[in-house]
């Protein structure tokens, strides 16, 4: 394929192309139309060219075989008529054939020289006949079709007496022949003409039925397009095209029903976010509440309405707030001794609580309507429950003119809001709760701090006195004890005793030192780490206060922890020891500690007179408790006391621990 | 590609329907001419008159062609000169040609001849010898089937002749039944003349007819073609035995040529090809004429016809 074919052949598919798109965007109508007139106008010319050729054909043969049967009876009359020289008589019968066969042009006899005896023609044998069709010998006939001026025709040689006497030669006109097909092929044409008009009028028709339908669901489609999905074309028929419609209508069915779920939820989310934003913007629970019931009352289309929450603590039903009621009505049913109504233990009551209900006998509104307040005109209320954490925390009640219709969308939507409102009535007072505990804990915090400085001037004041007391006293001792060494110089025995003495007492100071030391801050702490130095502080602790105390470290032996985590684990058994000694009045006491995981426990338990733990005194233990959990929270960790009266107490301390001092060495 | 085919297809449909009305394969003739046409073609060729030999409807036309071909033959060849056939459907008309010399030679039946002979323009030639004879008979046929056995059944019946001037074939029944004292017109129903011996043959075999009388020659010769014929045919009765049918002349014709003739006839049998003709003939030979032969006619002819001795 060279160059200019290849544009060629791209011209063709492109004229293709065109010619393909021309006719895919022709109407249905006109495609079918196209459609039935080329069938009928192919079958039609089919039709006709068949019968043209098998009519001319026959027709031929048949010209054929009677031009045969008259030329062969025409030769056996011949020959008696040639053999008794009647020539008149010959000539007589070429003229009654002629006369009698109506397709017959011309009839002559050659003689066997090929000379003419006789013809029909009324002038002379035309010349080129007689050379024309040549008969060959033994041949009981010879057939051949000539083209003449006047048209084909079929000349016939036939021998006279085998051929001893000449030739009969006939010559049959094709005319009327091929005016019989013409005349056929006329009737054909009209007929398919007649065909291809009624063909057109029921292919009009038809496609007027068949496409119907289909502009039908083109005019509601476009409609749908335009968001009109009220549009529902008619089935009407059973086939493919009804089938379509049926399912374009069960379509647009759910369309539609998607498009209103998706509106009213989409109208739920906003009224739930309008509530969201009103409930956020509120600064306490009045606030909360006071939104909340204005932004339910815009989403349910209603003008009045109250909020009953049960008090924290008491679990009275009390009206907390109020939209659209009357000062009478408020200060009616705000009154003490007045019969509140049930619907929050109604509500309660029912199986499925979290849902709203519909109250229709409520004391409140029969009372207003008694007295002929302005709230006369509601006769029912919805009570929708606030329910946070699967809880009921009260309930939004709507009051409902008479008659007011309230459809089960509402219902839903009412459920919602209350879950909404619920949840943030619980945020609120979860808030309040915090923010009281805060406050709590700060008040806490100073009295530590208080506390702290009462120590450490306690424990200055007590080093004073010990310094004073002790060491003082000691060291004047001491001092005393030189003196008198000054003096028993000359006394070798007494010098001896004197200094022995001395030498005592000086270890008792150092002594009374060390363990003054001790106490203020553990020197061991520093050197040999938490585990050794707590164990020394036991040991002490031990026989000091005459205790029998375990003390068990689990994974921790020779490890460093870090400086801020062993004095803090340090002081909180330090205390907890302390606490025991002054209080528990216990005969054994546990000290664990050990290490889990990425997390350090520490267990200090006795088997004292044990307390509980709510109870402690403010002054007392509590602010010591509270240090502790304060060094553990420091920490991020956890401080909890598990104690029963007479059985005991428990400490569990658990701080995280990195192991950097570990990996770090 | 495909549509390029189909299109394709659709201008070869298109071009052969319009085609293939045009350029016919067939050859030319231009039917109508003023004067370049041919004529009717002289009958005689350029030269030599032709002898003409006229011959007897005894058997049919066809049959007279294939039979006297040979002879006419052989005819040219010994007088150097072309020889026609001139046929006839009657007897009457052969001998109206030799009357009026439009015939140079004729071979007629013994009715015909005594009636030219009276009339004084036929003359015997020679007569052919078949079977060792000279005469033949007139033979009484009936269909195989007929119920009828003997001449005096055919009363009422439709019978056949073949010629008015035949002996065989008309005369002779015509004296038999005179001699009974009936006419053909009192005796038989109905009367019809066939114009050949065979036709009247093939009458009787067909039933077309009751009975016919034909020469016995002409009988047996088809006989001999056509032996299924035989089956079908009874011979009820056979006449006396007349002369058989001669070779005549006109008396007034060139002497020189009826001698040729004559001797050209009576020497067929010494010349192969006048032997094949006198086979084709079913003749042994020629001989030369003994009026006498035909007294028996003559008589018949002269009693039938009312003639005046």
């Amino acid at each position: 394929m060279n160059a200019a074919e290849r544009t060629a052949s791209a011209r063709w598919r492109r004229w293709g192309r065109r010619l393909w798109r021309w006719i895919t965007g022709i109407s249905i109508r006109y495609k079918l139309l196209g459609m039935v007139l080329a069938t009928i106008l192919l079958l039609g010319l089919a039709v006709t060219v068949q019968v043209q050729v098998e009519l001319a054909s026959d027709l031929r043969q048949s010209l054929e075989e009677r031009g045969i049967a008259i030329t062969r009876d025409l030769a056996e009359d011949a020959t008696d008529l040639i053999l008794t020289q009647n020539i008149f008589g010959l000539n007589q019968e070429l003229r009654a054939t002629l006369e009698t066969n109506p397709d017959v042009r011309y009839v002559f006899v050659l003689n066997p020289q090929g000379q003419p005896l006789a013809h029909s023609f009324p002038n002379r044998l035309p010349p080129d006949l007689l050379t024309a069709n040549p008969l060959p010998a033994d041949v009981p006939w010879q057939v051949q079709i000539l083209n003449s001026d006047e048209g084909l025709i079929t000349d016939v040689a036939a021998p006279i007496f085998e051929g001893k006497l000449g030739v009969v030669r006939l010559g049959l006109s094709h005319r009327r022949l091929e005016a019989t097909v013409a005349e056929a092929t006329r009737r054909l044409m009209l007929t398919t003409l007649a065909a291809l008009g009624l063909g057109a009028v029921a292919v009009l028709l038809l496609t007027r039925i068949l496409t119907r339908p289909i502009f039908d669901l083109l005019t509601a489609t476009r409609a749908v397009s335009k968001g009109d999905l009220h549009l529902r074309p008619p089935v009407r028929m059973t086939d493919e095209v009804g089938e379509l419609t049926a399912a374009f209508n069960t379509m647009t069915e759910d369309l539609a029903r998607f498009r209103d779920e998706l509106l009213r939820q989409n109208r739920q989310l906003a009224a739930l976010n309008a509530v969201a934003r009103a409930v956020s913007g509120a600064r306490n629970l009045s606030e909360v509440l006071d939104a909340a019931l204005r932004s339910a009352l815009n989403a349910l289309g209603c003008t009045a309405g109250w909020v009953v929450l049960r008090e924290e603590g008491t679990d009275t039903p009390v009206i907390i707030a109020a939209q659209g009621l009357s000062e009478d009505f408020l200060s009616r049913e705000v009154a003490p001794n007045i019969e509140p109504c049930r619907c929050l233990d109604i509500l309660h009551a029912q199986s499925d609580w979290q849902l709203p209900i519909l109250r229709q006998e409520c004391p409140r509104l029969r009372r207003a309507a008694d007295h002929h307040g302005p709230e006369a005109c509601f006769d029912r209320h919805l009570s929708i429950p606030l329910v946070s954490h699967n809880q009921p925390l009260g309930v939004l009640n709507l009051a409902l003119h008479t008659g007011q219709p309230f459809q089960a969308e509402q219902v839903e939507l009412a459920g919602a809001i209350g879950r909404q409102v619920g949840v943030a009535v619980d945020a609120e007072r979860q808030r309040r709760r915090l923010v009281a505990e805060l406050a709590r804990r700060e008040v806490l915090r100073g009295q530590l701090l208080e506390r702290i400085i009462a120590a450490q001037e306690e424990e200055r004041r007590r080093i004073a006195r010990e310094l004073h007391d002790e060491a003082g006293q000691a060291l004047t001792s001491l001092m005393v004890g030189l003196r008198l060494l000054e003096r028993e110089v000359d006394t070798p025995e007494t010098l001896l005793h004197r200094t022995a003495e001395l030498r005592q007492m000086t270890d008792r100071i150092l002594e009374n030192l060390h363990r003054l030391a001790m106490d203020l801050r553990p020197a061991s702490l520093d050197h040999v780490g938490l585990v050794a130095a707590l164990r020394q502080y036991v040991d002490t602790y031990s026989r000091q206060h005459h205790l029998k105390v375990q003390f068990e470290a689990v994974g921790l032996e020779g490890e460093r922890l870090p400086p801020d985590v062993e004095t803090a684990l340090y002081r909180i058994v330090q205390e907890a020891l302390t606490n025991v000694a002054r209080h528990a009045r216990a005969s054994r006491v546990g000290v664990l500690l050990e290490r889990r995981g990425d997390r350090l426990v520490a267990i200090v338990e006795d088997d004292g007179i044990g307390f509980l733990p709510e109870t402690v005194a403010e002054k007392d233990g509590r602010l010591g408790l509270f240090g502790m959990r304060e060094r553990a929270e420091m920490l991020g960790g956890t401080l909890s006391i598990e104690s029963t009266p007479g059985k005991g107490t428990t400490i569990f301390v658990e701080v995280k621990h990195a192991h950097s001092h570990l990996s770090g060495r | 590609m495909r549509r390029e085919f189909l299109f394709l297809g659709i201008g070869l449909v298109l071009l052969f329907l319009t085609a293939c009305r045009d350029s016919s394969p067939y050859p030319y003739v231009q039917l109508n001419v003023e004067d370049r046409g041919a004529v009717v073609a002289v009958e005689r060729a350029p030269g030599k008159l032709p002898l003409r030999v006229a011959v007897a409807a005894v058997i049919s036309p066809k049959a007279t062609f294939d039979t006297y071909s040979p002879l006419l033959d052989y005819l040219a060849r010994r007088l150097d000169r072309p020889v026609e056939l001139l046929q006839r459907p009657t007897y009457a008309e052969i001998n109206e040609l030799l009357r009026t010399g439009q015939a140079d030679v004729g071979f007629v039946c013994g009715g015909a001849f005594v009636e030219g002979e009276r009339e004084g323009y036929l003359e015997l030639l020679v007569v052919p010898e078949i079977n060792g004879q000279i005469t033949y008979q007139s033979l009484i046929i009936v269909p195989a089937d007929s119920p009828l056995w003997n001449f005096a059944d055919l009363r009422g019946r439709r019978f056949a002749f073949s010629d008015p001037l035949s002996n065989s074939g008309r005369l002779y029944v015509q004296y038999r039944l005179l001699q009974m004292g009936e006419s053909p017109e009192s005796f038989f129903d109905e009367t019809i003349y066939t114009y050949s011996h065979d036709n009247s043959i093939r009458a009787v075999a067909e039933a077309i007819v009751d009975g016919a009388s034909v020469d016995s020659l002409v009988f047996e010769a088809l006989l001999r073609a056509e032996p299924n014929l035989a089956s079908r045919l009874r011979v009820i009765e056979r006449s006396p035995r007349f002369g058989i049918p001669p070779v005549v002349v006109h008396p007034a014709l060139d002497t020189t040529l009826k001698n040729a003739l004559r001797q050209a006839l009576l020497e067929m049998n010494r010349d192969t090809q006048g032997k094949q003709a006198l086979q084709a003939l079913h003749v042994d030979h020629f001989t030369p004429p003994n009026s006498a032969t035909y007294e028996d006619i003559r008589r018949m002819a002269a009693q039938v016809r009312g003639w005046q001795k």
